[in-house]
């Protein structure tokens, strides 16, 4: 019997039939999926023991008490804490990339100088450190720092060891400084805050409260959660007015003015106030700022002024919330003392100021102001300028001016986590670690009404060659004959602990501390000097409504990796930005959807995509901050333009830095 | 497959988004890329030598071919100045009781299988033919263009819970499907019913780390679940309800011009 046809097929077909009924195909099959997938460069997910421990994220400036998921004992997520106040559960879209931006690829790897052709390298911490030793010690009077940290008491070591060298210290202009020039004037000391959670009508004065303005998680949570009436003011529509009652719109830089027309409707409606100075501000405000007149400087029309007074007057528990500059917080300020709103539950108040536990340390100057005194020859350029957590070369206004003012410095110092426009400047960059990696805390965030204090420690080892600026000053310090009283930061933020007497180990995991009291007793002067700088000046071209989003990075930390997705293309596509004017106002500047245009101010250029969005009034060109960074990395270098471009800084008699709007042309380019 | 056969589950579970706590700050899709190893977008591929021979990658700002699982969308009333309102609305996949993708899956990488009603996604399955994704009105179905490479260092951050993909596959939103998986262990061991978790139990990554509390989440037929209260309101609903898809994801607006902008009506519609 030879091997014919039919005997071939029972074959094939056996054969076949047998090999289904072993697993085989199956796992061939199965094999072929995965192994089609399954590519060396493709990651693979870290195993171990998953669980959480306390940290504290401060890349956004009010700080985010968060729990950080670790596993196998490496942190790879911050979410919110809900056993903190700040958080309840909540994080904001920067801090949620608090543990990501640990490895950015514009991390500073180590101590960084410039070599002869002017270029930076790597060198060791020795050398570093005996560099900057030597300058500081020859540039003693003619130091100055300039810190981004709004909350810390590594402003303490800071300014003390910059004081104890005969030198400046200054902050980066935000709402705080803003406010605490306000506050300065009208109640001599303290930290404006407001009581979002148990006020019933909110009346925001251009705070943009959900996503940039003092402790955003809170604000939103609270906003969210009291159903409160929220009334937001200002140029444009931000995200505020996503969750906002009524949007009132008012023109650039002229919120003050809204505020003491409100206050003058108040006060011929018969609402008085004990306060020193009422009788003076009394008369100032009827005679300038009539509802008629103030809606003639606003934009505002009268019977929305008038029934925002009613409103507000109508309220049980209305508080209003500055923003900006002095003056607006001034107003603010005032609006609240009128509607017996001041230090009171659900009010606004002066908040407690902690012990300080430095004793060398001072306050603040505010670096704007400086660095224009600078620019324009009226202040000397220090011989060591040195920047901690902060970006000045990209986050100040009339950035031309500033960089300049910069580049006049003797030698620049970046205490840089990650290579900025500062650092990318600087002659030698002394990496501090990631907000993660660090020791650290967070006193009172600007804004909030209750005195409160947390602790951060660190969550992870830093796999880049970082000391900790604090600890470097305060070791420093006696070599300099500055003496701070400290050897480490470890020992500084144990006397604030206990100071304040609460439990360090409560605190490091991930508990606040919250005065039992908060609000100073203070008596209000109504009629603040800054009050004058509320007037608005006639001024030609459109007006800039400039908006930070914390999705977008912040004045010190630029989009981060993960961040981009969260950009719309409405506001970022591919490297153009847009700003956005509503379609009266682009009619009548002759642009159109899409076009490219430039934006010129007496201080520089911006360039843009025009996209017609409605909710900005008449007149107002609306831009994000944010972009158009040069340093940094591809997720966020040359990604459309910076704003600060074209922004521009006015110095009001008393030396305050009062920047709110800064009129533009705008053409087709 | 299923073809159009429904199987009701006994757990549902459910998102509710208040629309009118959503400030679009974007903190839910950060957490969302995080929680499920979503790379973010890298131009150059250091591990393909051939990359000048190959389709380049995109720019990180162009968004054309991203992965957002969760996603958001701005809203407006198309009014003019004075009188423009926005709103934002964040996009997960809507868990559909009837979904649309996984009759039309041909391998059946896509399957409604499972009490909780989550629609799944078995990456080694899927073979990139992408039917899916035309059939999901909600476009919440993404397709890998590139390999995922994270920046130099940051894949030691990634998260142990979600599966990394290469390219060639579709992926979406789980619900965070491990941490539905991690509380019915902890159930477990805990002595309680992972068939009937408790309010909070389990929470997706999106809807615990929103800052204004906007994401609510639970099983929307457990009446001691807040979900199952909040769409009952005459303010909740879902996308386009009159597919018939059945989302498990519902919204809630107390303004009627973003309620009405969830069904796509047409302007002369009549009502239904």
């Amino acid at each position: 019997m030879g091997f014919n046809r039919r005997s071939f097929i029972q074959l094939a077909a056996g054969g076949v039939t047998g090999i289904l009924f072993t697993p085989a195909v199956w796992k061939a099959t199965d094999d072929v999926s995965i192994w089609t997938q399954n590519w060396s460069w493709i990651p693979r997910v870290p195993k171990g023991e998953v669980a959480k421990t306390a940290g504290l994220s401060k890349l956004c400036p009010s700080g985010c008490a968060v729990q950080l998921d670790t596993v196998g004992g490496k942190v790879y997520m911050a979410e919110g804490n809900e056993e903190n106040p700040l958080s309840k559960g909540g994080v904001c879209p920067l801090c949620a990339s608090a543990v990501q931006m640990m490895h950015s690829p514009s991390r500073v790897e180590g101590p960084m100088m410039k070599d002869g052709s002017g270029k930076l390298v790597l060198v060791t911490w020795e050398q570093a450190e005996s560099a900057l030793k030597e300058k500081l010690a020859a540039a003693k009077g003619k130091v100055a720092l300039v810190s981004g940290d709004e909350t810390g008491t590594a402003n303490e070591v800071l300014s003390g060891f910059v004081a104890g060298l005969g030198g400046g210290f200054y902050a980066m202009p935000g709402e705080a400084t803003a406010a605490g020039q306000a506050a300065a004037d009208m109640f001599g000391e303290g930290q404006i805050g407001y009581d979002l959670e148990n006020a019933d009508f909110v009346l925001s004065l251009g705070a943009n409260l959900v996503d940039f303005w003092g402790p955003t998680v809170r604000n939103a949570r609270a906003l969210a959660e009291t159903g409160a009436t929220f009334v937001y003011a200002g140029p444009s529509q931000n995200r505020s007015c996503a969750i906002a009652d009524q949007w009132v719109p008012a023109k650039p830089g002229s919120l003050a003015a809204l505020a003491l027309g409100v206050a003058s409707s108040l006060i011929a409606g018969g609402r008085v106030s004990t306060a020193s100075g009422f009788g003076q501000f009394k008369s100032m405000v009827l005679a300038d700022y009539t509802p008629e007149k103030a809606a003639a400087m606003t934009g505002v029309p009268v019977e929305k002024i008038t029934k925002l007074a009613s409103d507000l007057n109508a309220a049980a528990k209305p508080v209003v919330v500055g923003s900006g500059d002095p003056a607006t917080y001034a107003a603010a300020s005032i609006l609240n003392i009128l509607l017996g709103r001041f230090n009171v539950k659900g009010g606004m108040s002066v908040v407690r100021p902690l012990p300080k536990v430095v004793d060398a340390a001072v306050p603040a100057g505010d670096f704007a102001v400086f660095l224009a005194d600078v620019a324009a020859g009226k202040a000397a350029a220090p011989e060591v300028l040195m920047a901690y957590e902060c970006n000045p070369a990209y986050a100040l206004p009339e950035s031309a001016t500033m960089q300049a003012a910069l580049g006049k410095a003797g030698f620049l110092v970046s205490f840089g986590t990650y290579m900025d426009e500062t650092a990318a400047m600087a002659d030698m960059i002394l990496p501090n670690p990631h907000t993660l990696e660090r020791l650290d805390d967070v006193q009172t965030p600007f804004g909030l009404a209750e005195a409160t204090y947390c602790l951060g420690v660190p969550a992870a080892a830093s796999d880049y060659k970082v000391v900790a600026t604090t600890d470097l000053l305060l070791k420093l310090a006696p070599e300099l004959g500055a003496d701070l009283g400290y050897e480490t930061f470890q020992a500084v933020l144990e006397a604030k602990v206990e100071a304040l007497g609460a439990d360090w180990d409560e605190l490091a995991g991930g508990a606040a501390w919250v005065a039992p009291d908060s609000m100073l007793p203070v008596s209000p002067n109504m009629a603040a000097d800054t009050l004058a700088s509320a007037k608005v000046p006639a001024s030609e071209g459109l007006l800039v409504d400039a908006a930070h989003q914390l999705n977008i990075g912040s004045p010190s930390i630029a989009i981060p990796p993960h961040n981009q997705v969260t950009i719309f293309d409405t506001e970022l596509r591919k490297k153009d930005m847009f700003v956005k004017l509503n379609g009266n106002t682009a009619k009548s500047v002759g642009v159109k959807a899409g076009d490219m245009v430039k934006l010129t101010s007496a201080k520089g250029e911006c360039m843009a995509r025009v996209r017609i969005y409605e909710g900005v009034m008449d007149g107002v060109v609306a831009v994000l901050h944010g972009f158009g960074h040069t340093a940094w990395d591809e997720f966020s270098r040359g990604k459309g333009d910076n704003v600060n471009k074209i922004l521009t800084v006015s110095v009001d008699a008393d030396g305050n830095a009062v920047s709110t709007g800064s009129a533009v042309t705008i053409a087709k380019s | 497959m299923h073809h159009g056969h429904h199987i009701e589950f006994d757990v549902k579970w459910g998102m509710v988004i208040d629309l009118d706590k959503c400030t679009g700050c974007g903190a839910c899709m950060v957490s969302c890329q995080v929680e499920n190893n979503i790379a973010p977008m890298v131009r150059e591929d250091k591990e393909n030598a051939l990359q000048a021979f190959t389709k380049t990658r995109h720019d990180p700002s162009d968004k054309v071919r991203t992965l957002t699982w969760m996603n958001l969308y701005e809203l407006d009333n198309k009014k003019s100045f004075p009188d423009h309102e926005v709103a934002f609305l964040p996009r997960p996949c809507m868990q559909c009781e009837n979904p649309a993708c996984v009759p039309v899956c041909p391998v059946v990488a896509t399957d409604k299988n499972e009490n909780g009603g989550i629609v799944s996604q078995i990456y080694p399955r899927c073979i990139g033919c992408r039917y899916c994704m035309a059939a999901c009105p909600y476009h919440a179905r993404y397709f890998n263009w590139f390999d995922p490479i994270w920046p130099e260092g940051m894949d030691k951050t990634l998260s142990p819970h979600t599966s990394v993909r290469p390219r060639g596959v579709v992926e979406k939103c789980n619900f965070c499907h491990t941490r539905f998986l991690k509380a019915k262990e902890k159930a477990r061991q805990e002595g309680g019913d992972p068939e009937s978790l408790p309010d909070g139990a389990y929470m997706p990554a999106c809807a615990e780390n929103c800052p204004t509390g906007a994401i609510s989440f639970g099983d929307l037929k457990n009446p001691e679940h807040k979900v199952h209260e909040l769409i009952q309101s005459p303010n909740a609903f879902r996308l386009l309800e009159k597919m018939g898809l059945a989302p498990q994801v519902y919204y809630m607006t107390e303004r009627e011009w973003v309620r009405k902008l969830g069904d796509n009506h047409l302007a002369n519609e009549e009502k239904h």
